[in-house]
């Protein structure tokens, strides 16, 4: 009896099982992907146009889909528009080219994109909602239990809800850290000394390295209506080396349908293959064919309003921690050979 | 030579109608002048036995006994051979002289106890051809014990999934799907008790236990006009009733639970009791699985309980009761709970030996929470449903060619969406609750069953229901010509406790036409329309713990469902082999569909995230069955289609641009086989063999670049499918029984489930590295599954 009760436990150590495998792909019509919005803070507005890529294998991502040549237009409630001019260096952006031209709290914006091609899509009219101030924000080294990536600060928000209407919040949130040299087995002194000619790199001893939030953070205040947003992880700041942190937030207010465009995007891009997850479904905006209801565009023309807060943190902290843990993932040539790290120090860096 | 209990009490019987007489002469014009007829019973229980055959052989005319084990049938004078057969009862043969109408009682001895007989199908063999039923399928509960199991539990569901017509999404996904339907289209009955949810340890076990079970009846198509309220199917089952004479124990453990189940006299041949129960320890198991998953925790249990209380001759009351309990903890994350608790009151009396009634008080009440152990946001989210119905059924039996029932009921229906509440003092999260809902269902029904001569029957019948949704509660109205949501409402309109909001009613024809070409040969017809007035709400391709139940409403309208079907049944070699055809097509009205990204959970005007939709359905069963001898089994493949559109005037609502797409339960080829073999000593081998085309599912069909990342397009829902299902489980089952009539003594059970061991997707999902996509298959059960299982007897 006892056999059997062990022979079975050892088998179901193998029984659920994911394995790798190969698809049929089929492939759809093409469609047109809005990216990008209107706010409260200061222009130029960014539009990105793209198209969806087929599917040559299914596994495969072109990346030619970038949209030239298209006429973007904000048009909002009291007539007044705003005319987008497509990037040179950057392909499928365009920038509102007023200066002046600043979204204001409470009108109504629409979006119109004329592709070169002919089709003329419009967004569904959206208001600017108010945004409530961020309070405070603020980093707790915490021990995280992830093999990619050394310890680091979790960056906490606290807001207030305003009690009198639903709300709807997405974050965003990128921060910088300056990692240095190794030397020893240590980190070196964090100094930027000048390169020595011939060798663009041997003169930084340290770089700023960038991180930026991939996911999306969204809430509803529909469980918390008019109550405290409290200890709301909003950033990840991972400690390479000794030194301090820089934090920047927005805080988006934005309507229900964008709520729900993003927690759809949300769903969607976060399918695991549980026996809950929900059914796949297109990420199908605001923005549609003027012509042809049935084509819609992918993405979403979002209007927010918005508040921002920064934060430096100072790092206090038990050396020999930190070094035995980020001296696994700091690499050996120093942070300069990192993703994205520049020695140019980014807007907001406090003074040394 | 068995010993048979056979009381035979001979009486004379003059008030034999005219009208009798009448229609006898019209159908077989020809002259009876003896009648026979009596009461059949069990011999360990004294309850009457439904459904026994009782056949005059050299005639070979036969029928079959009503609720209360009645039968009668006309003979000329003469000397015949009767025999008296059932699904799980022995057959008992009796020579007797007919010169007068003779009254002939009978008690039958179970066959469970009998070891040579293994069926897999409870349905009495010339039932296939003779009866004017079709699309049912009868459990042998009895033979459960040794069809091949996974963890050891022995599953009423899982063996449903091996008859045609009958599917489920997937392996430990709860529910099943009947002919292409929803699993909230079932109406699963637990001694007249609806149980709303039928799911232990998240869909891999059916909660209810097999031990206490006597019978089980699923109807796919022909459902009775007695029963109403959802469309697919109807699936009965009832409980045993305690036995009379002794007490009984007997118990039994597998890896997964462990069951004891008790029956006996409280007071003799008066009132009976039966009490089981099951209990789980899965933690133990799951402290196995590797870290993630370790601090899981599961646990269920249920229990069943069963009072007989025997009134005199004629009446008898039962009282049963039912309870399930499950939770499954995820890690540090959150708590899932659910409870079934009901009970029945049933009074059946026979009032003279052609009218008989039954009457039944129910209560049943479905709960699921979920618990959130997050800091600052704990809550604790509640859903429930609530049905208390009264009914009574009346059955008329003029004569053996005239079944006539009538009845009514009326039920109450509470549905408590959900409610939220915080958890702990620092939590931000604020109480919160989606209005309770409230609803009367009545109905009425009549059915005639006519047996116009030995070869034409017919079945008619007709159900009206009415059900009208109660107060307190707010109608919202919405602006005519855009896509409801909360800014397009224009006002609503309150109502007070009680007050009627919304009435829905209809008529529900149900109709069924044998036609017999000879006695092992016939061709039947049915018809009949459902209404559904509750629907789950559920976004997921399985039932979900969070799914909720919803009554219809102003917006929301009952789902229609009618059913047709054909089909040509022919027995072969003395009832040996039984084989059937059937078609049959579904049309069906106010399904519901979800809108993208809509918000389902604690939403108040829920309306808003759903979309009206409609369904079809058809398909093909193909079955055969052998029935007698050391070998026995069944073999079927079904060719089935099921299809849903969604309907609204809005193009950014529609999916899959509004055309026709295949339901999640489209699974057009499946092919069932099961075998069954006695080898002497008590020992039988037995094994199953089951293939079934994927179930649809929607694979990337495009590629964008949204928010720095790389994401899938799917433009179409159900385009594509998962790779075909197939698997064999293996058993070997022993019961240690020398003679038939033991008391004491045990079935042991070891059964390899996927015996191949084949990885069956579940499911199959696409993870981004960078910038390629990579599929995963998902295989719940991906290996040879053993398990050993006991039950004693004393």
């Amino acid at each position: 009896m006892k056999v059997w009760f062990y022979i079975t436990l050892l088998l179901i150590f193998f029984i659920s099982c994911v394995e790798e495998v190969q698809i049929p792909f089929r492939s759809e019509t093409v469609k047109l992907i809005v990216e990008g919005g209107i706010t409260n803070d200061k222009p130029p507005y960014v539009i990105k146009l793209s198209y969806s890529g087929n599917l040559i294998r299914a596994n495969y991502l072109n990346l030619n889909l970038a949209i030239s040549g298209a006429r973007v237009i904000v048009t909002d409630d009291l007539g007044e528009s705003v005319e987008f001019e497509q990037s040179l260096s950057e392909r499928g952006i365009y920038r509102s080219i007023d200066e002046s031209y600043i979204g204001k709290i409470g009108r109504t914006y629409t979006l119109k994109v004329l592709l070169k091609e002919g089709r003329i899509f419009e967004s569904k009219p959206a208001k600017m909602l108010a945004c409530p101030p961020i309070d405070s924000l603020y980093g707790i080294y915490e021990d995280v239990i992830n093999t990619t990536e050394p310890d680091g600060y979790k960056v906490y928000l606290d807001t207030k809800d305003p009690a009198k209407e639903q709300n709807y919040y997405r974050w965003y949130a990128y921060g910088y850290s300056r990692v240095g040299k190794i030397c020893g087995g240590k980190f070196c002194s964090n100094t930027c000394a000048l390169p020595s000619i011939g060798d663009p790199t041997s003169g930084f001893n340290f770089c700023w390295v960038p991180r930026f939030q991939t996911r999306i953070d969204i809430e509803s205040d529909a469980l918390i209506n008019g109550n405290s947003i409290r200890k709301r992880p909003v950033f990840y700041s991972p400690v390479y080396a000794i030194g301090k942190h820089f934090v920047e937030v927005t805080q988006f207010s934005i309507n229900r349908d964008a709520y729900q465009f993003w927690r759809l995007y949300q769903e969607q891009s976060s399918r695991t293959g549980t026996i809950i997850d929900p059914l796949p479904a297109p990420i199908q905006g605001n923005v549609s064919n003027i012509n042809d209801p049935l084509d819609y565009a992918l993405g979403y023309f979002e209007v927010a309003g918005i508040s921002r807060k920064r934060l430096v943190i100072l790092g206090k902290y038990d050396v020999l921690e930190v070094e035995n843990n980020a001296l696994n993932f700091t690499p050996k040539d120093g942070g300069c050979s990192l993703l994205n790290a520049s020695c140019s120090r980014p807007d907001g860096w406090p003074k040394d | 030579m068995k010993k048979i209990n056979l009381i035979p009490t001979l009486s004379t019987n003059i008030g034999f109608g005219f009208l009798f007489w009448l229609c006898s002469q019209v159908s077989f014009g020809q002259n009876y002048n003896a009648k026979i007829e009596g009461y059949v019973t069990d011999f360990a229980t004294k309850k009457p036995i439904e459904g026994i055959s009782v056949t005059v052989r050299q005639l070979r005319k036969g029928v079959t006994t009503d609720a209360n084990g009645y039968y009668s049938i006309s003979v000329l004078q003469g000397k015949y051979v009767i025999s008296f057969t059932g699904v799980s009862h022995k057959l008992v043969v009796k020579e007797l002289k007919l010169y007068e109408d003779t009254r002939l009682d009978m008690e039958m001895k179970e066959s469970a106890k009998d070891l040579d007989e293994v069926t897999v199908t409870g349905k009495k063999a010339e039932d296939n051809t003779r009866s004017v039923t079709m699309g049912t399928i009868k459990l042998n509960v009895s033979a459960l014990k040794k069809i091949p199991v996974v963890f050891g539990e022995t599953d009423i569901l899982k063996a449903l999934t091996l008859q045609p017509g009958v599917t489920t999404v997937g392996e430990g996904a709860g529910g099943f799907n009947v002919r292409g339907g929803r699993v909230d289209q079932n109406l699963v009955l637990l001694d007249e008790m609806p149980i709303f949810n039928t799911s232990h340890l998240l869909g891999f076990f059916a909660n209810v236990n097999p031990d206490v079970v006597s019978d089980v009846s699923l109807y796919k198509g022909g459902i009775p006009a007695n029963y109403g309220g959802r469309l697919s199917s109807l699936l009965t089952i009832n409980t045993k009733n305690g036995n009379p004479e002794k007490w009984r124990l007997s118990w039994g453990a597998g890896p997964i639970s462990a069951r004891v189940m008790t029956e006996g006299p409280i007071i003799k041949d008066k009132l009976t009791l039966l009490v089981g129960a099951r209990v789980a320890y899965p933690n133990w198991m799951i402290s196995q699985f590797p870290d993630r998953y370790a601090k899981s925790r599961a646990f269920f249990y249920d229990g069943n309980a069963k009072l007989q209380y025997r009134l005199n001759k004629n009446n008898s009351i039962a009282l049963s009761a039912y309870q399930s309990y499950d939770n499954f903890k995820f890690p540090d994350d959150t708590l899932y709970d659910w409870r079934s608790t009901a009970a029945s009151l049933k009074w059946s009396s026979v009032i003279n030996s052609k009218l008989s009634l039954d009457a039944v008080l129910v209560n049943s009440y479905y709960e699921f929470g979920m618990k959130g152990l997050k800091d600052f946001y704990g809550f604790y989210l509640k859903s429930s449903i609530e049905h208390q119905e009264a009914k009574v059924n009346f059955l008329y039996t003029p004569s053996e060619k005239h079944k006539i029932e009538w009845g009514a009921n009326i039920i109450n229906h509470k549905v408590s969406p959900s409610t939220l509440n915080p958890d702990g003092v620092e939590s931000s999260i604020n109480r919160q609750s989606v209005r309770d809902e409230f609803a009367r269902e009545t109905a009425g029904y009549v059915s005639w069953e006519f047996a116009i001569t030995k070869l034409l029957s017919i079945q008619l019948g007709g159900r009206f229901s009415s059900f009208s949704q109660l107060g307190n509660g707010r109608i919202n109205n919405y602006e005519v010509g855009v896509s409801k949501t909360k800014e397009s409402i224009i006002d609503s309109v309150s109502f007070s406790d009680g007050q009627v909001m919304t009435t829905y009613s209809g008529f529900e024809p149900r109709l069924s036409l044998k036609v017999g070409l000879d006695d092992n040969n016939s061709v039947k017809l049915s018809y009949n329309r459902m209404r559904q007035y509750l629907h789950l709400i559920s976004n997921t391709t399985a039932i979900s713990p969070v799914d909720f139940w919803k009554i219809s409403d102003t917006h929301i309208q009952p789902q229609v469902g009618d059913q047709y079907a054909i089909g040509f049944f022919k027995n072969l070699n003395d009832d040996m082999f039984e084989t059937s055809i059937e078609g049959y097509y579904k049309d069906i009205l106010n399904m519901i569909e979800y809108k993208n990204g809509a918000t389902l959970l604690l939403n108040p005007i829920l309306e808003t995230g759903l979309l009206n939709a409609i369904g079809k359905s058809y398909g093909v069963e193909i079955s055969f069955k052998k029935n007698k001898g050391k070998i026995t089994g069944q073999g079927s493949y079904t060719y089935s289609r099921s299809f849903a559109k969604v309907q609204t005037p809005f193009p950014l609502d529609l999916v899959n641009r509004g055309d026709w797409f295949p339901s999640n339960f489209d699974r057009p080829h499946n092919v069932v086989g099961s075998v069954s073999a006695q080898v002497g000593k008590g020992w039988t081998f037995a094994g199953n063999f089951t293939y079934t085309t994927g179930r649809p599912i929607t694979y990337p069909d495009g590629l964008f670049i949204f928010n720095n990342q790389f994401g899938n397009n799917y433009s179409l829902r159900n385009a594509d499918r998962l790779p075909d299902y197939h698997r064999m489980d293996l058993s070997i089952s022993k019961d240690t029984r020398h003679s038939k009539d033991q008391k004491k003594y045990a079935v042991w059970n070891f059964s390899l489930y996927n015996l191949y061991g084949r990885n069956n997707a579940y499911s199959i999902y696409s993870t981004r590295f960078n910038r390629t996509n990579r599929f995963y298959q998902l295989s719940v059960l991906g290996s040879i599954i053993p398990s050993l299982t006991f039950n004693l007897y004393y």
